[in-house]
Order: C-alpha cells, then structure tokens, then sequence
C-alpha cells in the first residue's frame, strides 16, 4: 500500500518574485532502515520513488525540470516516529499528538492541475494499492476547480510595478477575476487541513498557489500562440504588454511610467474598480410578448443581491418607493446605490448595447425588445450578461432546460408489438423493429408542412400553438430530410439500438407517448411501473413488495431479450429475488439449468438459501478436487439439475466443460468479479452460452466506469462499444473532466439494465422492517475440518468416560474449541500463524461483506465473544483494509469507550467499523450510526445476541438495521442455530440464559450436535 | 504615443480642423503632437498653451532650435446655455451612463440643438488659435500638432470638451448637483483611477502562522469543514474575454485601426484552446 501526499512550497526567497512549487511524496507501508534521523522513515525515497511513479502513474521528470528534493514537513509524531496518514494505519484520530518536521523525499509536478488530475483519477479509479491521502485530496479539489477559471476566461492581464530605489520596474500579471474564484477561496480556506496549510495562513496560501499555477499556465500557453496571432498586435502597445514571454523579469524598467502604461493602468483600474466587491448585483428579467404583439417583449432592470438569492427588486420600484426601501438597501449595498446601478448598467451595455436604449431617461427601468432582439437575447447576450455577473431571469421555457424542442419522434408501424410481460413469449425481435419516425415539437406532432413552414419562417422565434418557442431551424431543415429519407427506407432497430441511439441523441430523439415501446421504456426507467408478482407458490418465505417488483423486473427483461444488473443494497435480498424467478420459471416448465457463479465463500451459503425457501428446487454445487469432469457425465448431471453453482476459479479452470452446456441463464453473483476485462476467467465467461444473462451486485458500480464497462459487457456486448472507445467517450470525460453532458447520456444508457434499490430508499424503507435478519451460511475450509475432524474424535472417546461436573466441563469446552475452529484455525492452534481469508471462509465472507459496506459508506458492528478474534479482527480490517475501525472489550477504560463511541456516532466523521465483544459492549451504549450488525460467532441464546443487535438499534436509529449472523454448515453452528429456531417457536424459555442448556443433550445427541459433515467442506 | 483619435468625438474634432487646413500641413502636424516635441502644456480656463518645439527651417531665417507659443481656444458656450445643456443631460441615465465610465453618448448633439448650440466644433468659427512661428498659415502645423494632441486626451477625459466650451469643472460640479442624476456622475468625477502604485510582491504575500505545539490528529488531516461534495462541472464561458468587454472598445492604448476587443476575443479563445493541454 501507498499514499500519495501533495504539498505546495512557497519558495524559500521571501522576495518580489516569490514563487512555489507543487510537490508530492509517497508513504509506504514499509518501513526503511535510515541513514539520518530526520528522515520520514515510511516513504519511497530515490530511485524508488521515482521508479514507483513512473511505473504507476507514467510519471517522469525531464533532464531540464527541478530535481526531486527533500524537503521538511511537520507531521504528526508520537515516540519519535511519524504517525502513518490514517489512509495507511487507522490510528485513533483524537490522540493529541505533537507536530515535528520530517524529512520526505518530494517530486515537483511541473503542471500540477494536470498531473494533480491525473494522479487522482488514476488512484481513486484504477489502482488498488495506491491511496490518496487527505492532504492530496484537498489539493486535488482545490486545483481542479481552478480549472473553470481557464474555461471560463476569468483572468486579466494587469501590469503592476514593483519599486526599486529610483527604478519602477512594470511586470504583466495574471489577475484571477470572478466571483465565483472568490467564493472558492473562502470555502476551500474552511476545509483546508493542517496538513496543507502547514506554516501558512490558508487563504493566502491558496491565493498564492492559484495565481503561480495560472501564470505559470498562462506564461506557456502564450509561447504557442501562432504568428498569425502576433501579426494582429505587431509593433502594438499590446505586444509588449500581452506577449511577453519572459515574466520573472519585468517587461520595462523605468524612471518615470511611460504614457501607454499609465493608459493602460487607468483603463484597468476602472475594470477592476466594477469587481469590487459589492453585494449590488444588477439583473435583467425578460417578459415574453403577446402573440399578436410580437415584437413587445420587455426587458426589466431589477435590483439583486449576491448575498441573498432571493432578493429582488424591480427598478421601477426602486425609483419610485426608493426612499421606503432606503434602511433596507442601504443596508445590504451600502452608500451610492443610484450611482452602483448606473455604472453597473453602462458595463452591462457595453456587453449588450441595446441596454443603452433602455437608459433614455432619468430613472431606467428597462426597454422592449423587437421579436428578432429578444431571440438574440435568448440566443447569446442572456449567457454573455450572466458569465459577467449579471443576474437574468427569463422564462422557463425559452432556457436551455425547459425548451421546447423540435425532435423526432418514434412510432412504431401498424405491427402489433406484444410487450406483455407473458412468460416464455420471448418477444421476436422483428416485432419491435419496424418503426417509422414522426416530426414533433415539444409534446406535440407536428405535419411536415407545418414543419416545412416553421423552417422557412424568417423568425427565429415562433409563436406556435400558443406558446413561444425558439427552433433552431438549421437542425429542423437536417431532421426533416432525415425525415423524408426514413418515409421510403424504414428503420431496422433492435431493442437495443433503439436504446442507444434515444441515449445518444439526447433531445432530439424520443419514443411516442402512445407508443407501446414508450411504455417499455417508462418501465425499464422506473421499477415502480411493474406490477407486483404473486408470491410463488413453493417459495417458503413472504417477498417483500420490492422483491415481488424486482421479480417482475427480471422476467420483463427477459422478454425483451435484454439482460440486466441486479444491483441491490446488501441486504435487499438479490438471492431471493432470484431464487422467486427460478420457481416461477420451473413452474412454466423450464428444465434447462442455470449456471451460477460466486466467490467460492458464497457458495454454500447460495445452495442453503435455495434449500431452505426452495427445496423444489435441486442445486449442484461444482466445486472441490472430487468435481464431475467427464464432459458426458456432467452434461446428463446438469440435464437433472435446476442450478449448478460454482466457483469464478473453475468458471476458468473447467470453461471447455461448462460451455458445452446450453445453459438456461448464466448468473454472476458479485459480478465485480468479471472487472478485469483480460482477466482469462473473464475471457472464459463471456464464451458461456446462454440464453440470458444476469448480474448482481451490491457495490455501486456506476463509481467505477471500466467495472461497469465489463459488466455491461458480459450482459449486452457492443452496447457499451469497445473498451478503448468506452474510455474516450465516457471514462475519461465524466471521471477525469467532469463532464456533465457525457455523465447524462450514460446514465441514460445504462439505466434500463441496472436495478439498484437502496436500503434508504423511502419506498423501499416502507416495505422493509426496521431490523432485517439475514443467516450468513459459509463452509469450513480443509484445514479448519481437519481440526475440527480431530477435536469431534478425540471428544467422542472421553465424553463415554467421564460423568457429572466434568462431563458437563468437557461438553463446554469442546463447544468453545469448535467454535474457535468455525472462526478460524489459528484462533483455536493459537500458534501466531497468519490471520488470513483463505484459511476461514466466514473471515473471507465477512471482509467481502465489509467492502461493499464501505464502499456505501455504511458504519458497521461486528459482534464476537473471543476477545483473541476481536483483536485479530481490528488488526485485519485496519492493517490490510484500512478501514477506520474502532474496538471495544473488558480492558478499554470507560473514558477512552465513551471517546470511541462518540467518534463512531459522529456524523462527520467517515463511515467506520466498530468491534466488540459480547460482553463488553452489549449493554449501555448507543451505537445508532451503524445500520450493519454481524455476528461472527453465535452465543447460543437469542436474548444476548438480541441485546447486543440493539446497540444500533435504538431510539433514535432513522435507518434499517440488517442483522448478519455466521453460521458454518455442517457443523454445530448449523445445527444448534436450527435447534434454537425450532424451540423458539415452542417457547423462547426453554433455552437458557447461557450456553449450559446444550450440556442437558444425552451423549449421542451431543455427539450428534457437533459431528461434521464432510460435504459442507469447501476447497478454497 | 498615437497621433489619432479612436473615439468618434475625437474623430470629429479633427474632422472639423481638417476642414480648414491643407493635408500637408496636417499630416506635419501629427509630428509635434509627440511627447518630446511639447516641452511644456496647459489647460487653464478652457484655454491650451502649449510650447513646441520647432525645427531649423532656412526658409524661415531660423537658424536655431526655436520653441513656439501655441495657444488653442474654442468658443464658449453661454452661462445660460450651459444651464440649460446641464439640466436636459441630467435627464437622461444613458447620458450620465456614458458619462461615467468616460464616454460622450452618440446623441449628445441632440441637446445641444435644443439650444441652438453644439459641442463639438463644426468649423474653423469654433476655434481660436494663435502661434507665434513665422508661418503665415493659421493654423500651422504647430497648431495642427497641439491639436492632435487635445483630441487624445479628449479620447479619455471627454469632460474636458465641456472645459474647452467654456464650463468650468467647479461649474460643471454646481450643475450636476441639482439634479439626481447629476449628482451621481459629480461624485463619479470626484474618484478617478489614481497612479500605478508600486506592490510588494508579485504573487498574493504569505503570511505564517505558528505550527501548534500539540494537536489532535483528526485536526491535523481534516479542515474544519468537509471538503465539497463536487466539482465545479466543466463549462467554457459562451462568449469571450467578457471582463475585457467591461472596458469598452478602442481604449487609450490601443494603436491599431481593428477593434481591440475582437483581437482580445481571439486571444482568449486561442489561450482556452492552448490552455487544455497543460489542464
């Protein structure tokens, strides 16, 4: 694991010209021997650093640039050493700590609002062992929104002067101008961690490093201006001023300040002068005209406030009743209000110089504008007027936004389409094919002579059919011609092109309201369209209305011939919604199998599901050394099998064999599996066969766009395009640019196939209790069954020899050794051998199980009874995940608990994981943050568990708590969790306060509780 | 230092001395508008004395560097007039609009007409101008020169015609008080853009602050509030270089025929393109 940290240093020369520079450094999780004992002795240093970076983020620096250097940082310091950054060691974040300065080994970054990006969208997107840490992150926040400044051209070259003796000496400067720059400052200043700021006031800081980045860009941007550009300012004032490429040293070294530059001092001063800050903010509001009046549209001057958006004031109020507002506006904007106005107003005609005409008189008010200036207006000056700090207001529905727009509309021909949702009526593709296109504005159709009519109209802004609307009539003229080419070729769509393209062409394209596939498309849009499913018959449990529509969900797209993501909150239920459609889909009478695939942890957890609420349902798990592999043998096993589950390992291993089955569906539980899209076990399930396809997940994979590209792949290939070309059209504008019209259009395109209900969802809160019970079922590995195999033998030879008291101590104390083998082999040998997932399925179900927690950003509590699994526990999830974990047992002091807690319960704090025993923390305290509770290990009385599972679930808990409890197959754990359910339902006394209950069993029902069953063994 | 007027009510003043004097003499006339050929300039009372200086000119019998007294006056306008003229512009936003950020409105000569009067010269009845060089011509080109140099100044002080027609600025100041709108463009002329005060540095100044000797490690890795949620979505700005725009066109320093502000659109058009490669 590495962190990359980012640090601006001014220069060390407090001087006129005091730069900086932009470095960043790597933590490591390695510490190395040092020569010096100012050094960071966790980071990469040399080579190493460098190397890391190059490799990693194609990072290098040039013969010519700055040299890498050290430099001193003041970091967090206990006992002489630098306190890790929390993304690398979770350390308990209120320990006051000193700060000292460190050595670290820092790479300048030559163009750091780039290279900042980059790093970034590399770290958070693709790398695993890279972490950004939270000094970074400011700076990477900071930088990139210093981009609009570029985008939106809110510099100005301004010529200042720095005296020297009797020399004035006149530089260009680039000055950042806007409002929008200010009120960035003043934010990022209150985020701004001690760690960026180190020895520097924030605001200042930041203004320094945003003006040396943007000279710095600017300065080399204006080297590559063309020639043909420096001919326009040839010999000009302008030239010397504009072109310059040398600023560290100034453009002229005078006496006396020569004419043009006085010239252009005063001349800036005014500009500057009208960004003076000043709450007055002058607007303009259009009102539109009457249809028959077309060229009386009103133009109102109104009297804002950039400090409260909601102040407005019409200047015809203003002139009239001024003297009434007088105490309320001199307040807000101070003295001079007429002459702010009037200034204002005479820049805002420069910018649009029809507002001169609004200006005839002594007290302005507005001016009317002719049909052909109010469409200029809408078209061009509104946006002009705006991006210079004007507020305008102008109806909805001439902005951008709520426009009326000529489109076309699709309409399918006179074929019926069935789009009935009747099993197995795969609906033939050819029947949504065929469509023709018609012309539309707005809501409405319009005939092509009315639309022939409206081109040729010279206006640019039509009153039609009651409403004003601007037509962009060039697009008008293409669509109609596309149009009349359509009439004689009719279009060949598939659902899913049909998909793409409304994705792809935005506004202009859209389905007709009355249209069958409009009805489609509403649905796929939205999960509330479905009609809820009969719960089937043969299900052993209640579906939740949700589940019913998910249901209805997967089997609509199956008629479609689309395959979609399930993409519920863990928790929600996917498995059970999935197991509803397979009954449903055997009761048609479906009999070709289905092929699911998972994490060798869920697997046995899946087949007890289907066992459980489904047990006409016959599962086979393909899995462990002893598999069916005759190619013969396994299709004949498959043929009589609902569900074959195995393993994304063997998906690649056994891929000859599985893909000569003609599967039925292919489904991929947590299918962030098939991420990699080169990956050979990818490879291997893309070349299933099958008549549909499904994938599930909890984790939010609209976050990682290559995930989601090679999801998508898997489901409906080609539709996302090819990876190189998904990467350039969506990855890197929406996850590298921000770009927001790219970020529409794939979430438009995605949408039909991904149904992804969040547990804080109010329709999905309705139908859900506030606590949800899940059982966790995982398998024992071999080395865990070998031990257990061991203890369950040498037990069964005593337990004949002894009696009374010490029966009853050998009977408890073999129950504690085999639960110590169910959580992981080394809590029972004790030997200090690793605390890995792979020798414990439940570790490695439970660490899955906290990855898609946190990457919800869901708290959690995890419940043991061994102190020694707590402490494994809390060490694994910092050391390995990183995750911010906090752990209470008997031994924390009340003050550093009730700290703990507080923390944990902290809004603002991040989502964190919280470890206790069942003895310590299962009375008293309030843990309401977390909406996760696992139990990894079971005491076997509901009463105390219950206790515990209401630490998060108390007064004050808004969320729904899901209750997660382990249970390894095959062992006593499943069978003293079926006994304690069966006695619950006679009476819940029966079972005693602790654990001593069990020691009443006679010898061959005890011998019974804990024998092993070999076929819940599960290879790993 | 240009030798011609961008405004149009510079234009306009050259215009009508063009009107009264050979193109020969004009264009000789640009020369002495130049810096190093006034050696000294006055306004004073809505008068122009200038010394220029001149050339050896054989023909002339002027053997040695001379210097000229070059005096320019235009005729004023009445008490009366100006009154009046005062009272009709404070009518008018637009007029003081203009006034303010240091334009003379197109349509000025509107209310001048009402009073039978107009403010920029017509013709050579408008001016009074003396020279003592031996060139028998009036205007001469030392004349011609200083009034080049007046349609400059007048570029950016075009209240300074209203001295030249006989208002003075106390005057001036007086009528504008009495009225509103008036009042507003007499507090505008009272804060002019002052000198190019020398800074200290180029970049915005540091200033330190002392590192706390202990804190709290959540203190040290989070600011005091949470960093926002997002990111300022990517937008280019729909037209260019609007701060440039707030100037208004064909500012003092501009020497070339084009417009200033299409050239400084082009020029953040082309950096925003350039730009993109170092974001």
């Amino acid at each position: 694991m590495k962190v990359i940290h980012g640090i601006w240093v001014p220069s060390q020369k407090a001087d006129f010209m005091q730069q900086g520079q932009f470095y960043i450094w790597v933590e490591s999780d390695e510490t190395k021997p040092l020569k010096s004992k100012k050094l960071h002795p966790q980071q990469l240093r040399d080579q190493a650093c460098l190397d890391f970076l190059n490799s990693t983020f194609a990072f290098s620096l040039k013969p010519t640039d700055p040299e890498p250097q050290l430099i001193n940082i003041y970091l967090p310091t206990v006992d002489n050493k630098p306190i890790p950054a929390p993304e690398l060691n979770i350390n308990d974040i209120n320990n006051v700590v000193n700060l000292q300065a460190w050595q670290v080994y820092a790479c300048p970054l030559l163009t750091p609002l780039k290279t900042i990006g980059d790093i970034y969208f590399l770290s958070h997107y693709q790398l695993e062992e890279v972490r950004i840490s939270g000094d970074f992150l400011f700076w990477f926040y900071f930088s990139q929104s210093l981009k609009q400044v570029l985008n939106k051209d809110q510099y100005f070259p301004e010529l200042v002067a720095e005296q020297v003796k009797t020399k004035t000496n006149l530089y260009r400067h680039w000055k950042i101008m806007s409002p929008a720059y200010e009120q960035l400052v003043e934010q990022a200043a209150m985020s701004m961690p001690l760690a960026c700021a180190q020895s520097y006031q924030a605001k200042p800081l930041l203004r320094h490093f945003a003006e040396v980045s943007i000279n710095q860009i600017l300065n080399t941007s204006i080297q590559q201006l063309p020639q043909v550009f420096h001919n326009k300012l040839r010999y000009d004032f302008l030239e010397t001023l504009l072109l310059e490429t040398q600023t560290n040293i100034p453009i002229r070294s005078v006496v006396k300040v020569p004419n043009e530059f006085q010239q252009w001092h005063q001349w800036q001063q005014k500009i500057l002068q009208s960004q003076q800050k000043s709450n007055l903010q002058l607007g303009f509001q259009l009102y539109e005209a009457d249809a028959k009046q077309v060229d009386s549209w009103h133009l109102n001057f109104i009297l804002c406030s950039h400090k409260d958006p909601s102040f407005k004031l019409d200047l015809v109020e203003f002139w009239t009743h001024g003297e009434s507002y007088d105490a309320l506006i001199s307040h807000q904007f101070g003295k001079h209000i007429d002459k702010q106005l009037l200034v204002n107003l005479a820049h805002a005609a420069r910018i649009y110089p029809k507002l001169w005409q609004g200006m005839e008189m002594s007290e302005p008010v507005g001016l009317t504008l002719s049909l052909d200036e109010a469409f200029n207006f809408l078209q061009e000056s509104a946006w002009v007027l705006e991006d210079a700090g004007f507020k305008v207001i102008i109806p909805a529905r001439l902005t951008p936004k709520g426009r009326q727009r000529a489109k076309m509309r699709l309409r399918s021909t006179g074929k019926k389409t069935n789009s009935s949702a009747a099993s197995n009526a795969y609906l033939s593709l050819e029947n949504l094919t065929n469509y023709h296109y018609q012309l539309a504005i707005g809501d409405e159709s319009v005939s092509p002579e009315e639309w022939q009519q409206l081109v040729e109209m010279k206006t640019p802004l039509v009153h039609f059919r009651g409403q004003w609307m601007e037509l962009d009539r060039e697009k008008m003229q293409e669509m109609l011609a596309f149009w009349q080419q359509q009439q004689d070729v009719p279009s060949d769509l598939s659902v899913l092109e049909l998909l793409k393209k409304l994705a792809e062409e935005g506004d202009s394209l859209e389905v007709d309201a009355s249209d069958s596939f409009s009805e489609i498309l509403a649905k796929l849009n939205d999960s509330s369209h479905f009609e809820l499913i009969a719960n089937p018959c043969e299900l052993k449990a209640d579906l939740r209305d949700y589940q019913k529509r998910g249901v209805s969900w997967l089997r609509y797209l199956d008629t479609l011939g689309l395959n979609g993501c399930l993409a519920d909150d863990m928790g929600l239920g996917k498995t059970m919604q999935v197991i509803a459609n397979m009954l449903l889909e055997k009761q048609a009478g479906l009999s070709a199998p289905t092929l699911l695939i998972a994490p060798t942890s869920v697997i046995g957890n899946w087949q007890k599901e289907v066992e459980k609420f489904a047990s006409s349902l016959s599962t086979h798990i393909h899995h462990g050394s002893d598999r069916e592999q005759d190619k013969k043998t396994f299709t004949a096993l498959c043929s009589a099998q609902d569900m074959i589950i195995t393993s994304y390992t063997l998906a690649r291993k056994d891929s000859a064999l599985l893909e000569g089955i003609a599967w039925h569906r292919v489904v991929l539980d947590e299918a962030q599996n098939i991420k990699n899209p080169k990956a050979a076990q990818t490879k291997a399930i893309l070349k299933l066969k099958a008549q549909h396809r499904l994938a599930l997940t909890g984790t939010p994979v609209e976050n990682r766009l290559m995930d989601l590209w090679s999801i998508f792949n898997f489901l409906n290939p080609n539709y996302l395009g090819k990876q190189a070309q998904f990467r350039k059209t969506y990855e890197l504008p929406i996850q590298r640019d921000n770009n927001p019209v790219q970020s529409a259009v794939l979430k438009q395109l995605i949408q039909p196939f991904i149904l992804r209900r969040l547990k804080t969802d109010r329709s999905i809160i309705k139908d859900l209790p506030d606590k949800i019970e899940n059982k966790q079922y995982c398998n024992l590995s071999k080395e865990q069954a070998s031990l257990y195999q061991a203890v369950v033998k040498d037990v069964e030879q005593q337990l004949e020899e002894k009696e009374g008291i010490e029966r009853q101590g050998l009977m408890l104390s073999t129950l504690m050794k085999l639960k110590q083998i169910c959580n992981h082999p080394v809590q029972f040998l004790q030997d200090n051998s690793p605390f890995t997932a792979e020798r414990s399925h439940k570790l490695e179900r439970l660490i899955e199980m906290l990855e898609e927690t946190n990457s919800e950003g869901d708290s959690v509590l995890i419940f043991t009874q061994f102190t020694e699994i707590g402490d494994q526990l809390v060490q694994y999830i910092s050391k390995e995940k990183h995750y911010p974990c906090h752990y209470i047992h008997g031994g924390v002091s009340r003050k550093k608990r009730e700290q703990m807690i507080e923390d944990f319960q902290d809004p603002d704090s991040p989502p964190s994981i919280f470890v206790l025993s069942l003895k310590a923390g299962g009375v008293g305290i309030t843990l309401t943050r977390a909406n996760h509770v696992f139990h990894f290990d079971r005491w076997w009385n509901p009463a105390v568990e219950n206790q515990a599972t209401d630490r998060a679930f108390r007064i004050g808990q808004k969320k729904n708590v899901f209750v997660h409890k382990f249970i390894t197959l095959g062992t006593l754990e499943e069978r003293i969790d079926q006994m304690i359910e069966d006695k619950q339902k006679m009476a819940d006394s029966i079972v005693g306060n602790d654990e001593s209950w069990l020691t009443k069993l006679d010898n061959n029902a005890f011998k019974k509780l804990i024998a092993l069953n070999k076929n819940s063994v599960m290879e790993a | 230092m240009k030798t011609h007027s961008k405004t149009w009510w510079g234009q306009r003043l050259l215009e009508a001395l063009e009107d009264f004097t050979d193109s020969g003499r004009l264009a000789r006339g640009r020369a002495y508008a130049k810096d190093h050929r006034i050696l000294a300039w006055q306004i004073k009372n809505g008068i122009i004395q200038a010394k220029i200086r001149g050339n050896i000119n054989a023909y002339f019998g002027v053997y040695k560097e001379p210097k000229y007294q070059v005096e320019v006056q235009m005729t004023h306008l009445s008490a009366t007039q100006w009154k009046k003229v005062i009272a009709s512009l404070t009518q008018r936003a637009s007029f003081i609009a203009k006034l303010l950020v240091d334009e003379i409105p197109e349509n000025i000569e509107q209310v001048f007409a009402e009073f039978n009067s107009h403010l920029l010269p017509n013709s050579y009845q408008d001016f009074k101008v003396s020279c003592n060089c031996p060139d028998y011509a009036v205007p001469c080109k030392h004349i011609a020169g200083v009034c080049y140099k007046l349609a400059n100044i007048l570029d950016n002080e075009p209240l300074l015609l209203f001295e030249m027609r006989g208002l003075a600025p106390e005057k001036l100041q007086q009528e504008l008080l009495k009225s509103p709108l008036g009042k507003i463009l007499a507090d505008g002329q009272k804060s002019t853009a002052g000198e190019l005060i020398p800074i200290s540095s180029f970049y915005p100044a540091l200033e330190t602050q002392a590192i706390p000797e202990k804190v709290s490690i959540k203190q040290f890795w989070h600011g005091a509030m949470s960093l926002a949620k997002e990111l300022p979505e990517h937008q280019e700005a729909v037209i260019p270089a609007v701060i440039i725009k707030k100037g208004g066109d064909y500012p003092p320093f501009w020497q070339k025929p084009g417009s200033f502000i299409s050239v400084m659109e082009d020029f953040y058009l082309r950096m925003r393109k350039i730009n993109q490669k170092q974001m």
